[in-house]
């Protein structure tokens, strides 16, 4: 409880103090919307960096699987398949909705494992039907089949073929293809009809929009730094830049939406897309436009082919003969030749396991635990090792009734066994049988006679043991002695005096001579100590 | 209701750090008239065998307050220094107070409920004074001091203010 005040006089203090408060309330607020205001700007411009940034990161992390798969096509000598590879990897990533980041190791795998293009381009197709049709990513389903091309089909399990282990492995992988094709054909086309399919594919357009514009930033950064110049002045005007570029793409974007929302805009792709808007909204820019138009001719031309190499993709004309369709013809035959190959070295392969098969199988009607439980029945065995041994025989037949049978004598037996052994432990032990016998009078002759002496010496006087006598005699003598020693008896040999045992008659006399005063040589020590008699 | 006095906290710095001897003398003259309210409220106070047995002890932690008439006599004191603002700007420049928690339990004990129950009907004393002001010991001597301490209190700033500001004239 606070405590009881009385004021006698007080001051108001309040208008200050609120005064004071507003005052920092105000600069508070002011600051706040400053630090808001900071925040934006360097929002704004950190999104707009990091966009930046990533799409140039994208590009060149495309630039290098690009050239990685060039390499590897090279060293294949594939190389004048370098744009058929690229132009095929582009399409397939526009329709499939598959990001070329991923199509270009796939295919650089199946290249090096088939060493055929247009085998690699049927394997790549079909691994998307069968990634989107089993639901495994696709470049595990790519690693299969390159696996499954070179015979090693563990992997295809996964698919659920409704085949077993041992027939996938006996089956080719022409076989094996058809097998999948039929599964999973179509899967890749309906899976794009799905608003997944749908977005996957935009995903993968607006990565690629993204690496385009990394490129491009990439190869103006280049040009604009030059050969020894420094890029640091660029680099600091970077974000000014990226600020600038962004506040006229959301710019474009508002103006692009207000568009919408005009009557007719449905015409504006009639018009001709966003280049048509311009020149229709903005006539007297039809100069600006055009110099536009040219830059953009430039900069292209300027630029080179994209992708891995500059050898032109597209169709010279009917009578065009293609100087590498000499080297194609030879890599693809190359390759059939391979395939052939490596069809024979599976069905050798195969052979093999099935000679193999047939050997086990031959071994199996060898049934060595039968044959050593029929060994084992015919040795001497107790009662219980013998229906053990009945019992497994019966498992072994499969025959129920007769091992329900002897698991029950089993049982019984095994139970008196026990019975037995309880019974055993329980009996008391048994005394010796010979304990009344004595010893005959022959076995006496003989070894008094043994020994030289008569059957009375034997049991009286000790026998001496001497050196004319044997090993066995002097054994014999010893034995005889011993059992004399432990034989002998104790005599106690009383004397008496009249009617009085020696010692009491003593001490009577010692005693009289004592009181009468005769007896002087009772030795003692001032008076103690014992009488003693001298 | 208190009185204020605009500037009396600003005189009272400047008095004890310009003129200590007008500042001691401006004590000792309102505390002239300040012990007399005080023994007033402390004679209130009444002794531990006119008090409920049980509400008669030694107070300990954590428990309800015991009344000890010694200690309750010496909380009630004055105060010449200026207090914190309270919350509505307040600030108290000179009081009187009840300190301890068994006194004022006395003093506003039956304040707000009325003399019932078994506690309040057993308490020495009637209420006096009104509203936040209303008790048994202080604001009773409060109240029947009528005023006069208060108005020695400002007279006394007032006479050290004209002295003080006498001084600073050429």
């Amino acid at each position: 409880m606070a405590e009881l005040r009385a004021d006698i006089v007080s001051e108001f203090k309040g208008k200050k103090s609120f005064k004071e408060a507003t005052t920092a309330t105000s600069i508070l607020q002011k600051g706040v919307k400053k630090l808001g205001a900071q925040l934006a700007v360097t929002f704004g411009a950190t999104q707009l960096l990091r966009f930046t940034k990533n799409a140039a990161k994208a590009f060149i992390e495309d630039e290098k699987a690009a050239s990685r798969l060039a390499i590897a096509v090279k060293n294949l000598g594939l190389a004048f398949e370098t744009p058929r590879i690229e132009e095929f990897i582009s399409q397939l990533a526009r329709t499939s909705g598959v990001a070329d980041d991923q199509l270009r190791p796939s295919m650089q795998k199946l290249l090096t494992t088939t060493g055929s293009l247009a085998k690699s381009t049927e394997l790549l197709t079909q691994a998307l039907d069968i990634s989107a049709g089993s639901g495994v990513d696709f470049e595990t389903v790519v690693n299969d089949l390159s696996m499954a091309y070179v015979g090693q089909t563990r992997g295809l399990r996964k698919y659920s073929l409704g085949l077993t282990q041992a027939e996938l492995k006996t089956m080719s992988f022409a076989d094996v293809q058809e097998k999948l094709t039929k599964q999973f054909s179509g899967a890749n086309a309906q899976y794009l009809t799905t608003y997944a399919g749908k977005m996957g594919i935009l995903s993968n357009a607006a990565n690629e929009a993204s690496e385009t514009i990394g490129k491009s930033l990439v190869e103006s950064l280049s040009l604009l730094a030059g050969e020894g110049n420094s890029i640091q002045p660029l680099a600091d005007s970077m974000g000014e830049l990226a600020t600038y570029v962004g506040d006229a793409i959301y710019g474009l974007a508002v103006l692009g939406d207000k568009l919408k929302s005009l009557p007719g805009a449905d015409l504006i792709g009639k018009i001709g897309g966003a280049r048509g808007i311009l020149a229709t909204l903005f006539p007297q820019a039809g100069e600006a436009l055009k110099l536009l138009d040219a830059l953009s001719a430039y900069g292209k031309k300027s630029k080179g082919a994209a992708g891995m190499g500059g050898y032109p993709s597209s169709a010279l004309g009917p009578g065009y003969v293609d100087p590498n369709d000499a080297a194609r013809k030879k890599a693809e035959a190359a390759a059939v030749k391979r395939a052939k190959e490596l069809a024979a070295l599976q069905k050798k392969t195969l052979d093999a396991q099935k000679k193999q098969n047939a050997l086990l199988k031959a071994s199996k009607t060898l049934n060595l635990e039968a044959i050593g439980i029929e060994a084992a029945l015919k040795g001497q065995i107790s009662e219980t090792d013998r229906l053990s041994l009945l019992l497994q025989k019966a498992i072994l037949a499969d025959n129920a009734t007769l091992a329900t049978q002897l698991a029950d004598q089993l049982e019984t037996a095994i139970k008196r066994q026990n019975d037995l052994r309880n019974l055993l432990l329980t009996t008391p032990e048994a005394p010796n049988p010979y304990r009344n016998w004595t010893l005959p009078q022959d076995l006496l002759n003989y070894t008094a006679s043994s020994l030289g002496v008569s059957v009375a010496q034997l049991q009286t006087a000790p026998i001496p043991i001497t050196s004319s006598m044997t090993d066995a005699q002097m054994e014999l003598a010893a034995a005889v002695n011993a059992n004399q020693a432990a034989e002998a008896k104790v005599i106690n040999v009383a004397v008496y005096l009249g009617d009085t045992e020696i010692t009491g008659a003593v001490t009577s006399v010692q005693q009289n001579q004592s009181l009468s005063g005769t007896f002087s040589d009772v030795s003692r020590y001032n008076g103690r100590g014992a009488p003693s008699v001298k | 209701m208190p009185t204020e006095l605009k500037g009396a906290n600003a005189f009272r710095k400047a008095l004890k750090q310009f003129s200590p001897d007008l500042d001691k003398e401006l004590r000792d003259e309102m505390i002239g008239f300040l012990k007399p309210l005080v023994k007033k409220a402390r004679g209130f106070m009444p002794a531990n065998s006119a008090m409920p047995s049980g509400f008669v002890g030694t107070s300990e932690p954590d428990r309800f307050p015991k009344y000890d008439a010694a200690l309750a006599r010496r909380g009630v004191g004055y105060k010449l220094t200026p207090t914190k603002p309270n919350r509505q700007g307040w600030i108290s420049t000179v009081s009187i107070h009840n300190k301890t928690a068994a006194g004022a339990i006395f003093e506003t004990s039956g304040r707000k409920s009325g003399n019932v129950g078994k506690f309040t009907p057993r308490l020495q004393g009637t209420l006096s004074g009104s509203g936040k002001m209303q008790g048994r010991a202080m604001f009773k001597a409060y109240k029947e001091d009528e005023g006069k301490a208060k108005v020695g209190v400002i007279k006394a700033l007032e006479k050290a203010a004209a002295k003080f500001n006498a001084r600073g004239k050429i």
